[in-house]
């Protein structure tokens, strides 16, 4: 291991920290492609600063002492009061009711129930593919389309999803905007940052291979590097910035806009590319919708008792009815069609 | 409603902007003890202390750093006071309730990964000498910037930056044996 001077080692902490400026995250993007020994630097210490864990929140204990403060606070001024006039003020109560913060304790899991899922919304697009039209490409579900972007990027985009490329991609950045799926092979450019926007999250590229899950109905956003490095950043927050390895994935849930960094399997992730149906503990509204966007017909639960559990799984392309048996048998539940509708019911244990 | 605008309504007598700042720090504050060797019923005094001082003196009170400078580093004075300057300090386990938000989501070998990695890189922190852990973990775990650490412990951020650099220093050559 080689030691670098301290100028590099704040370097790198202030940009995983979102201090440093644009110029200097530049400079140091640079450096980690290009010098090895500022790149080993960097792995090690993203790893000691991802090991890093939010401050322990216990708002009862806080709610408690500010409670305590309060009733001090209270003796000590009806103290001063007796003292300056002489005598205890009647009626004068020296407790206060404290507005305790509001704990949004809604559970997610009441909040994916109420959503419906009814996701089934056919896009009828029925424009000519054409490249030289930089506008929105679409999937209907069950469809997958590979994009080839005018860089050399080449697009992969799931079913159900829509890509949107800016109308001024490759001047000075690649921008494009995402709903839905696609795993992304960026051609390297380091002059022309690509970056990936979704609803709340920014992905931009330091590198090549990876892929971004942002439905709109799916409780998280997932990004999945398989090869290179990228960084995400989550509602402009600079201080919230995460980099990820290869092998590494950043899943965002939208309902408390937490992000955590987790492992996964490359084939997991990149499976729907092979026409292979994933369920990688997905919950069952996610099974369902992923269901929902794979087959092109609307998946009902009927049981709220399905919510907890989880679902993991691979089904080559078969048939939806031949899934829903294969789930049948090891999950416990039962499942319908009713009309064009699959309607899933059991208790799951 | 930022610290400054909070406390200008501490000023005037707001108590619901008091009891606002007073949730908002609690936590920061009382890992801060944690920091300095501080069980959590003493950290809880200590910084009670601190707030019922900056509400008795609220009209008079100047502020010249920030106002999060200016209550961790009156929470630092209230500890040394108690336990003598020098006292060596130990960093306390956590309680256990701060794990629960993030093993909600997570499968059970990544929970297991991730303490596993959490854990080692606390082996190391305490491995540091007493300044130097102090510094490290004001910066990495409470975000601290090198001006504010600089402010709260009375030192140069100079000396902060060079403690950081050491620290990172020792972690990597730690790393090293365990990869």
């Amino acid at each position: 291991m080689a030691y670098m001077d301290e100028h590099h080692y704040l370097l790198i902490i202030g940009y995983l920290e979102g201090r440093i400026t644009e110029e200097e995250t530049q400079y140091l993007l640079q450096k980690v492609q290009t010098d090895k020994e500022f790149s080993d630097a960097f792995e090690d210490i993203a790893e000691i600063w991802s090991a890093k864990k939010a401050v322990p929140n216990n708002s009862d204990k806080a709610n408690d002492a500010l409670a305590r403060l309060n009733k001090k606070i209270d003796d000590l001024e009806a103290g001063e009061h007796i003292r300056k006039n002489g005598y205890a003020k009647t009626g004068h109560q020296s407790s206060i009711i404290l507005k305790l913060r509001p704990i949004l304790a809604i559970a997610a899991s009441a909040l994916i129930l109420a959503g419906a899922f009814w996701l089934y919304k056919p896009k009828l697009s029925n424009k000519p593919a054409s490249t030289m039209v930089m506008a929105e490409k679409h999937t209907a579900p069950g469809e997958k389309k590979k994009i080839d972007l005018p860089d050399g990027t080449s697009v992969t985009l799931n079913a159900s999803s829509s890509l949107r490329i800016a109308n001024n991609f490759g001047d000075d950045k690649r921008e494009v905007y995402l709903e839905g799926e696609a795993f992304f092979d960026v051609k390297r450019d380091p002059q022309k940052p690509f970056i990936v926007h979704t609803d709340k999250i920014a992905t931009q590229v330091l590198g090549t291979h990876f892929n971004v899950s942002a439905y709109q109905n799916d409780g998280n956003i997932t990004v999945s590097l398989v090869q290179g490095k990228v960084q995400v950043d989550m509602n402009n927050d600079p201080s919230k910035r995460i980099i990820l390895d290869p092998g590494k994935q950043m899943i965002y849930s939208k309902s408390n806009h937490q992000a955590h960094v987790a492992d996964f399997i490359t084939d997991d992730i990149t499976g729907w590319k092979e026409n292979k149906l994933v369920f990688n503990y997905d919950s069952w509204p996610d099974a369902a919708k992923k269901l929902s966007r794979w087959y092109g017909v609307p998946v009902l639960l009927k049981d709220s008792t399905l919510l907890r559990c989880k679902l993991k799984g691979t089904f080559d392309n078969i048939p939806l009815a031949k899934v829903m048996e294969q789930i049948r048998m090891v999950a416990d539940v039962s499942w319908q069609m009713q009309g064009t509708q699959v309607i899933i019911s059991g208790k799951c244990n | 409603m930022d610290d400054i605008e909070l406390l200008s309504r501490v000023k005037a007598d707001d108590r619901e902007a008091f009891n606002s700042l007073f949730l908002k720090y609690y936590p920061l504050l009382s890992d801060f003890c944690r920091f300095l060797g501080i069980n959590s019923d003493d950290g809880e005094d200590i910084i009670a202390d601190v707030f019922l001082d900056l509400w008795v003196k609220r009209e008079r009170l100047h502020i010249h750093t920030s106002l999060k400078s200016y209550l961790y580093g009156a929470v630092k004075n209230r500890v040394y006071t108690l336990k003598g300057k020098n006292q060596k300090m130990q960093l306390l386990p956590e309680e256990y309730a701060s794990d629960k938000a993030i093993s909600d989501h997570l499968r059970p070998d990544e929970m297991l990964f991730r303490k596993d990695r959490r854990l080692m890189i606390e082996r190391f922190i305490d491995e540091l000498p007493e300044q130097g852990k102090l510094i490290f973990l004001m910066n990495w775990q409470h975000q601290l910037d090198y001006q504010e650490i600089a402010e709260i412990l009375s030192i140069s951020p100079h000396t902060v930056k060079t403690h950081i650099y050491r620290s990172v220093n020792y972690f990597r050559k730690r790393l090293l044996f365990v990869k």
